[in-house]
């Protein structure tokens, strides 16, 4: 696979799972053209949480920057609450789940780091280092950024078709 | 982390289930549902302290998070025989690797969750293995 192809469909993979993400929690969010944002101009959202990654020809990191207005259209539970910092980070954890689920058909299984919350000075210098990608998805209340950093190798990706998987939701009863 | 308990619990016959995840917002997301259904909660954040509290409160089922600090869900799993122990774990997890869920129910789990699940499929799927 070309690397414009296997980076198209890496993106597509991004946004379809950031969507889903976000819609499940009740948030509706669409994507916005990938070129609008720089790795240098990352807005410092009040929430923010990274996760690393890494399979052959994968190592990096993926980052989820939210505003605290869109954190205040989450549902919370109706008798107990939870905040911000932790919610972003099991988003985070969520978001490359399903990424790593889709990317399956590829025949790339990613190995997952544990989520955390990422402090101004390293989301600072996270952008000055320089990025793949920075996603931008708007909201009714800001806009929901995803970053990606590392080294990706696009030719390990190989279709491999629909893999018999479960998906989100599922409950496997043995 | 600090069991709830709520006062049906206290009184006798109510089920304990115990929940183990890294995450405070599944952590609370799941318990306000079982709650709702009439179960005591417990919470523990790790494998090591699933364990402990496993040993200590001897609950009805177990909800187990795969990816997690110090020890995994698959990991605590198998240091656990949960077959002659008779207790049921369900899993609940983003991963959907057909390998790992092999992994967990060969070391006996009874099921595996894809997160996000819905709170009512999630606490039906509960009731039909505790009763």
């Amino acid at each position: 696979m070309s690397m414009q192809d296997g980076r198209t469909i890496l993106e597509t993979l991004i946004q379809s799972s950031t969507v889903d993400l976000f819609h499940a929690s009740g948030i509706a969010v669409a994507p916005l053209p990938e070129s609008r944002l720089r790795s240098d101009q990352l807005p410092c959202h009040e929430l923010r949480a990274v996760i690393s990654f890494s399979a052959r020809g994968f190592s990096g990191s993926l980052g989820l920057l939210v505003p605290a207005a869109v954190f205040a259209l989450v549902r919370q539970p109706p008798t107990r609450t939870f905040g911000g910092e932790e919610w972003v980070r099991e988003s985070a954890n969520q978001l490359l789940g399903r990424i790593k689920a889709r990317l399956l058909q590829f025949q790339v299984t990613l190995q997952l780091g544990l989520p955390q919350l990422l402090t101004p000075a390293a989301l600072e210098k996270l952008g000055a280092q320089g990025l793949l990608g920075v996603y931008a998805f708007r909201t009714l209340r800001g806009e929901v950024i995803v970053t990606l950093s590392g080294k990706i190798d696009y030719s390990v990706l190989r279709y491999a078709g629909k893999c018999q998987i479960a998906s989100e939701g599922d409950i496997i009863v043995f | 982390v600090k069991s709830a308990d709520n006062s049906a619990a206290v009184r006798g016959s109510v089920k304990k289930i115990l929940i183990v995840d890294d995450s405070e917002t599944i952590r609370q997301s799941v318990a306000s549902a079982l709650e709702a259904a009439g179960f005591q909660v417990m919470q523990a954040c790790d494998g090591l302290e699933g364990i402990e509290r496993i040993q200590a409160e001897r609950p009805a089922m177990v909800i187990l998070d795969v990816n997690m600090p110090r020890l995994n869900g698959l990991d605590m799993l198998e240091r656990l025989d949960v077959k002659s122990m008779k207790l049921p774990v369900l899993l609940l997890t983003t991963e959907v690797q057909p390998s790992m869920i092999a992994r967990a129910k060969q070391a006996g789990a009874r099921g595996w969750m894809v997160k996000p699940v819905k709170l009512d499929q999630l606490v039906e799927a509960i009731k039909k293995i505790v009763d």
